[in-house]
């Protein structure tokens, strides 16, 4: 659901309209918003992630995603590592703060949210960094007027910029077809089908978190919005316009799937110049590693819903689930101290925030 | 009912509490109840084949329509009709440690689910990946139903309990009005009761259980709005 459907469906309830001398404005719903996606992230527990992290050699620590609640599940080199309390530990290796190498059968966490830390023991003998087999690393592409464009991803903002270096041309791999990754004149990425009948490995690498992204597309060039796994499309607005998507110059009405490979993005700075910074909600695609020297971690955790930014931002959130975070947005928006104010409503809408939290997470026995 | 019949009971309630809201307003708290009703209750059952291309573990979970999937209730082998059995991704290992990518002539027999929140991350993990390369899915699910829009649509919930969106949107109604905070307790209270009864309904049709089983909601209100006086003490007999 876009953050502005739900701004106005908040404001229906508050009958607030956000024009005339309103009592509340956008903005603090929409603070009220991202305060509540993340209590209902972690008092359902309901937001899965999995991410690759590398293990130090020497320490045998491991960092954490930045939205990183709690661990559920742990892997390395693709097997199953315990966790344990850290006064286990020694139950596993007495000596384990000496950093003895082996095979980790055994972690802990300690520190909490981005600070966390996974220990594993004993110290991995083969840590080494993400491999992965071939492939580019290194996006260029050509727009229509020549130029050639540089992708880079750091944390989680993927940027096209002018660059001088030879360019490569692309073939991104849906399930059964192949697509053309393109370019326009202002930076905006776009497929168009291929008459390829091969697509290339492409990688991005995430300068500021090494995270590996492998970029493909489902069978209608866009990537297929059932699965994340392999990335989603949605739209590209650029200073609060549409941008034109296809190559033959339609749009997006916003009741299709576009061709690309971005997702829900938004600029700054002045969307015309070469070096306008596309900055995403999430990050694109999937992060990969080779099966054959993967002597990394695999840390499945639960996480947090993406923060909202703009009301043209897109709350993934399904209907259903979307009324508790309405409760709770309603109980901050009646807790304000103003001529709306209402505690005995913000109480009511608290405890059924609570409730639908509670309700969601005994369905789903979140582990 | 369709839309606009349940829409006339919730204006007229709605009009005795001086309560005037347009149609949108009113079909958007219906929308909002069904939906709502759809997740607590889990009681928009489909069944949808899932083609899955390739090999691998991570698949999407179907789609009907624009209806989404959130929690399968029976995975099935379409070919062999053999069920696949519900597990934590840890009990995966049980199968075989390192069991992503392990391919085997049985087919799939274990999944677990992930994302449940919303379809683009909602993903089905299978173990182990059936050595065809193509397999086809019988997946039995709970679903969101879509917004119902023209008067003449009638809802996925069956009619014995649309009396549930009247209610819910009553309390739409109200919680949008100052001053009504007692009011939408008591309608929100009421709307509990019914939805449980609904939640019993459905387990009772399934004594064995479902992938995903619905939950009685425990709603006890604590704040200023009841005057309820506290329950006294019973005095010991002292004979």
């Amino acid at each position: 659901m876009k953050i502005s459907t739900l701004l106005t469906d908040i404001g229906d309830i508050l009958q607030e309209d956000f024009l005339n001398s309103p009592i509340w404005t956008k903005a603090e719903i929409l603070e009220y918003i991202r305060i509540i996606i993340r209590a209902f992230s972690v008092n359902t527990g309901i937001v899965d992630k999995i991410y690759i992290r590398n293990v130090n050699p020497t320490t045998g620590e491991a960092g954490v995603p930045e939205d990183f609640d709690r661990i559920f599940y742990l892997l390395f080199n693709q097997t199953q590592v315990d966790l344990v309390r850290l006064s286990d530990l020694d139950f596993l290796q007495s000596d384990w703060t000496t950093g003895t190498t082996g095979t980790p059968h055994g972690a802990t966490v300690f520190g909490s949210g981005s600070n966390a830390v996974i220990r594993f023991v004993p110290v991995p003998d083969i840590a080494a960094g993400l491999v992965y087999g071939g492939g580019y690393n290194t996006l260029t592409v050509t727009s229509p007027d020549g130029n050639i464009w540089n992708i880079t991803i750091a944390a989680g903002n993927i940027s096209t910029t002018i660059s001088g270096v030879t360019t490569t041309s692309f073939v991104l791999p849906g399930l059964t077809t192949f697509w053309d990754l393109t370019i326009n004149n202002v930076g905006v990425l776009s497929t168009a089908a291929s008459a390829q009948t091969s697509a290339d490995v492409v990688y991005l690498t995430d300068s500021t978190t090494s995270a590996l992204w492998q970029m493909k597309t489902d069978d209608a060039g866009a990537i297929a919005p059932g699965s994340a796994h392999i990335g989603i499309v949605s739209r590209v607005v650029l200073d609060g316009v549409v941008q034109a998507f296809f190559s033959d110059g339609s749009h997006n009405t916003g009741t299709t799937i576009d061709h690309g490979i971005i997702v829900d993005a938004y600029t700054t700075g002045v969307s015309t110049t070469a070096t306008a910074t596309i900055h995403l909600n999430k990050p694109i695609g999937v992060s990969i590693y080779d099966r054959n020297a993967d002597d990394a971690a695999v840390v499945w955790y639960k996480g947090r819903l993406d923060d909202v930014v703009t009301p043209d931002s897109e709350l993934y959130v399904d209907n259903g689930f979307i009324v508790v975070i309405k409760w709770g947005v309603l109980a901050l928006a009646y807790e304000k101290e103003n001529d709306g104010q209402d505690l005995e409503k913000s109480q009511l809408m608290w405890q059924l925030f609570t409730l639908g939290c509670n309700a969601i997470k005994r369905i789903f026995q979140r582990k | 009912m369709t839309l606009s019949e349940i829409r006339s009971v919730v204006k007229k309630l709605l009009f005795e509490d001086t309560i005037h809201r347009s149609d949108a307003f009113i079909n958007k708290a219906i929308n909002e109840g069904h939906q709502l009703i759809a997740l607590f209750a889990l009681f928009d059952e489909r069944r949808t084949t899932l083609n899955i291309p390739g090999s691998r573990n991570f698949v999407a979970q179907p789609t009907s329509t624009t209806a989404t999937c959130f929690a399968p209730l029976y995975v099935a082998n379409a070919e062999s009709g053999k069920r696949l059995n519900p597990v934590r991704p840890d009990q995966l290992e049980f199968y075989a440690t390192k069991w992503e990518g392990q391919i085997d002539s049985t087919g799939e027999q274990y999944y677990t689910n992930i994302n449940p929140y919303h379809h683009m991350f909602n993903a089905l993990i299978l173990c182990p990946i059936d050595d065809s390369g193509r397999t086809n899915l019988n997946i039995i699910g709970a679903y969101i139903p879509i917004d119902l829009s023209a008067d003449t649509d009638t809802p996925r919930l069956t009619e014995d309990f649309q009396d549930l969106l009247v209610i819910y949107a009553h309390f739409y109604g109200l919680i949008s009005e100052p001053s009504r905070t007692k009011a939408a307790l008591v309608i929100f209270k009421q709307f509990v009761e019914r939805l449980n009864e609904l939640i019993n309904t459905i387990k009772s049709r399934f004594p064995s259980g479902r992938d995903y089983e619905p939950f009685p909601l425990e709603f006890a209100y604590a704040g200023p709005l009841t005057n309820e006086k506290p329950i006294p003490e019973q005095k010991q007999n002292e004979n």
